[in-house]
């Protein structure tokens, strides 16, 4: 448990410092659907692994960060809600409340971090008159590691290692028919993350293609990755139409 | 595509005369960009910190042995700048070509290039803030859930894979594409509405996805049977010979209502809990 | 002239947070007011080719936005955009007055302090601003339209 709470506050703390941009998108971003096979592996239950990240990246899954602005933060939610609840081997509909809390708590410390790390740019300027180069590399890499270990390792770590116990036992007092109860909420919460989506992606000429998808799983039950191919190939379609007014390719 | 014969002639043709960029040092420019460019992400500065590391590997060819030009170089690029980190990679690779130009040439001054880094960040990040997020994330992330909640592992690293694919390529081609044909060709993209175009068919697929996504991923049905006269109704089959999946379509409709009305996510998610759990009590819902 | 807000956003266009201001407030029309920028071919072609779909984007000196507002008699629902706030006090110096300003966003420079996280001033442009106070022009800080305003005079005081 201790080695667990290590790696995935470890794994919180370079998402908010030296985590590489090309696999920010991924790893922050869709923190719960990564949280959730991760702690699958560690706890030897990927199914119930899978399912729950997945639930829970659904919920957050309309989430952008709009010019530099966390709405709430997904990677704190992730990392450290997903795997509070899965230790304590919650209903995905309890993970999500866990994980908004998170979220929420989380997207005051990422204000935090931004606004403290400009210190380090006073640091560069100075580099900057010197013309020493390898400054900007302590001042952009390594300063901001320090900040966010505080902000970061530290509340994660705490909160997966005496936290989780905590829920465990919370869990144990609930009623059976509430934890029925539950798995319906569970089933329910997607639909929150697909409407944040639509939001997004709105446009009443698209509508058709809305119904094309909904009715290619409703009624022809195809799965997702044959869905997405025919879709591709739509895409291009109009893609190829749209570019030459005729398709000429 | 951008091959490294290309570049290496772009870099050959530049006027003697002046030191130029290897390609390794554009390489370790992109690098430091697509890995670094937020890691100092601050209020202040945004990515200055971040620019300003990625030009290093420039500034460090170009003046080797002088302070001063090192100096102005860096003061240059530690100012505001904040853009999508994909697509604004492509202002990495002009500026770096500018850069290259300045050190035979001083009359590209200052203004010249903090007007260009002014000018494109707002176009790239407004295009790159739709296609990353709105548009690529969302149809890898709705493919990744959709089999990891069938219990496929593929999910997850699908989703992880395919980002990071995207992010590499797009922000390598963006950057050699800017470093070859400079801000020209940012405005001959924007001007032949490809942009428009690769959204729009984007958008047809993510919103395709979203629909496939609304049937399949929102679990909820209902269990209620009744025997009326003898006969056994089962509320489900009459729904589904209507229409299959009503109920996850009439909760993502109404849940989409509320979004749009500005209701808070808290208390949407609390109304869902009421919902589930006293639907589920009274065996309506499950 | 149905002018919905006055806006100081260095970002101008581009970006979500325009987006959010756009489709709040129905707008169709967008008129950046800068001087320079007119003159700078490079900008200007880079701005109307971003222009987002739908919406009318126009980027004039004072003197020609001056003169539309002169001439203007459609009620088409119209964002004032700025990137500096000496335009804004050029405007009102030819007793053109806003009635509000939206600051929302200016970034860093050596010459700027901060105000606010994301509104950084230089003393020339607070003077700027205390002077567009003193002739009636509500100032204020918002940076979505669902964040709360903030009267730039508190933020002066320090």
């Amino acid at each position: 448990m201790f080695l667990h709470a290590l790696v995935m506050a470890v794994i919180v703390w370079i998402n908010n410092c030296i985590c590489p941009m090309w696999l920010k998108w991924s790893v922050y971003l869709g923190s719960p659907l990564i949280a959730g096979a991760i702690n699958g592996l560690i706890l030897g239950d990927l199914q119930y692994g899978l399912v729950f990240g997945a639930t829970i990246m659904m919920v957050f899954m309309g989430i952008s960060v709009v010019g530099g602005a966390v709405p709430s933060d997904v990677n704190l939610a992730g990392y450290v809600g997903v795997t509070v609840s899965m230790i304590a081997k919650v209903d995905p509909s309890i993970g999500v409340t866990v994980s908004a809390t998170l979220g929420a708590l989380g997207a005051i410390a990422n204000p935090l971090l931004m606004t403290l790390n400009s210190m380090w740019v006073h640091r560069a300027d100075k580099y900057a008159e010197e013309g020493n180069t390898n400054g900007i590399f302590y001042m952009n890499v390594l300063a901001p590691m320090g900040i966010a270990f505080v902000l970061y390792f530290i509340p994660s770590f705490i909160i997966i290692y005496f936290g989780a116990p905590i829920l465990d036992a919370a869990m144990a007092v609930i009623p059976a028919w509430l934890l029925t109860g539950f798995v319906t909420v569970g089933k329910l919460l997607p639909a929150l993350g697909l409407a944040l989506l639509m939001q997004l992606l709105f446009k009443k000429a698209m509508l058709p293609f809305f119904m094309f998808g909904f009715v290619m799983s409703a009624y022809l039950n195809l799965g997702i990755v044959p869905i997405a191919i025919i879709g591709a190939g739509i895409a291009v379609l109009h893609y190829m139409y749209s570019q030459k007014g005729g398709a000429q390719a | 595509m951008t091959t490294t014969k290309e570049v290496n002639a772009a870099t050959e043709t530049k006027d003697s005369g002046g030191v130029r960029l290897r390609k390794e040092d554009l390489t370790k420019s992109w690098l430091r960009w697509v890995t670094f460019g937020q890691a100092g992400y601050n209020y202040e500065r945004m990515q200055g910190l971040g620019f300003c590391h990625s030009m290093k590997p420039i500034i460090e060819r170009l003046y080797p042995n002088d302070k001063q030009g090192r100096s102005s170089a860096m003061k240059r690029h530690l100012t505001y700048y904040n853009t999508e980190n994909n697509w604004g990679a492509a202002i990495a690779g002009i500026v770096a070509s500018m850069e290259e130009d300045r050190a035979s040439d001083p009359s590209i001054n200052d203004e010249a290039i903090n007007g260009v880094k002014m000018a494109l960040m707002g176009p790239l990040a407004g295009i790159g803030d739709t296609v990353t997020q709105s548009l690529v994330k969302t149809i890898l992330l709705g493919i990744g859930c959709s089999l990891a909640m069938g219990g496929n592992i593929l999910g997850p690293i699908l989703f992880l894979v395919g980002m990071s694919v995207y992010t590499l390529l797009l922000s390598h081609q963006a950057y050699f594409i800017g470093y070859k044909s400079g801000k020209a060709s940012v405005t001959n993209i924007l001007r032949s509405g490809t942009i428009k175009n690769v959204t729009e068919a984007l958008g047809i697929l993510g919103i395709l996805v979203l629909g496939a996504m609304v049937a399949s991923n929102i679990g909820v049905g209902t269990p209620f049977s009744t025997v009326v006269g003898g006969m056994e109704i089962n509320l489900q089959s009459i729904l589904d010979s209507i229409l299959p999946k009503m109920i996850p379509l009439a909760a993502f409709l109404v849940t989409y209502r509320f979004v749009v009305k500005g209701v808070k996510l808290t208390v949407i998610i609390a109304a869902m809990f009421i919902v589930g759990i006293v639907g589920s009590l009274i065996g309506l819902l499950g | 002239m149905n002018i919905m807000l006055s806006r100081i956003d260095e970002r101008l266009i581009h970006g979500q947070v325009m987006t959010r201001w756009i489709s709040g407030l129905f707008v169709t029309r967008i008129i950046l007011i800068d001087d320079q920028i007119a003159k700078d071919e490079f900008m200007y072609e880079v701005l109307m080719l971003s222009a987002p779909v739908g919406i009318t984007v126009l980027v004039l000196s004072v003197d020609d936005a001056l003169k539309l507002f002169r001439e203007d008699s459609s009620d088409e629902k119209t964002l004032l955009l700025f990137k500096d706030v000496r335009y804004v006090k050029a405007l009102l110096d030819k007793d053109f007055n806003v009635g509000r300003l939206n600051i929302g966003n200016i970034g860093s420079s050596p010459i700027r302090k901060g105000i606010t996280r994301e509104v950084f001033m230089s003393d020339e442009e607070i003077e700027i601003v205390k002077a567009l106070c003193s002739g009636g022009i509500y100032v204020y800080i918002q940076k979505l339209p669902t964040d709360k305003e903030v009267d730039i005079r508190t933020r002066l005081q320090k």
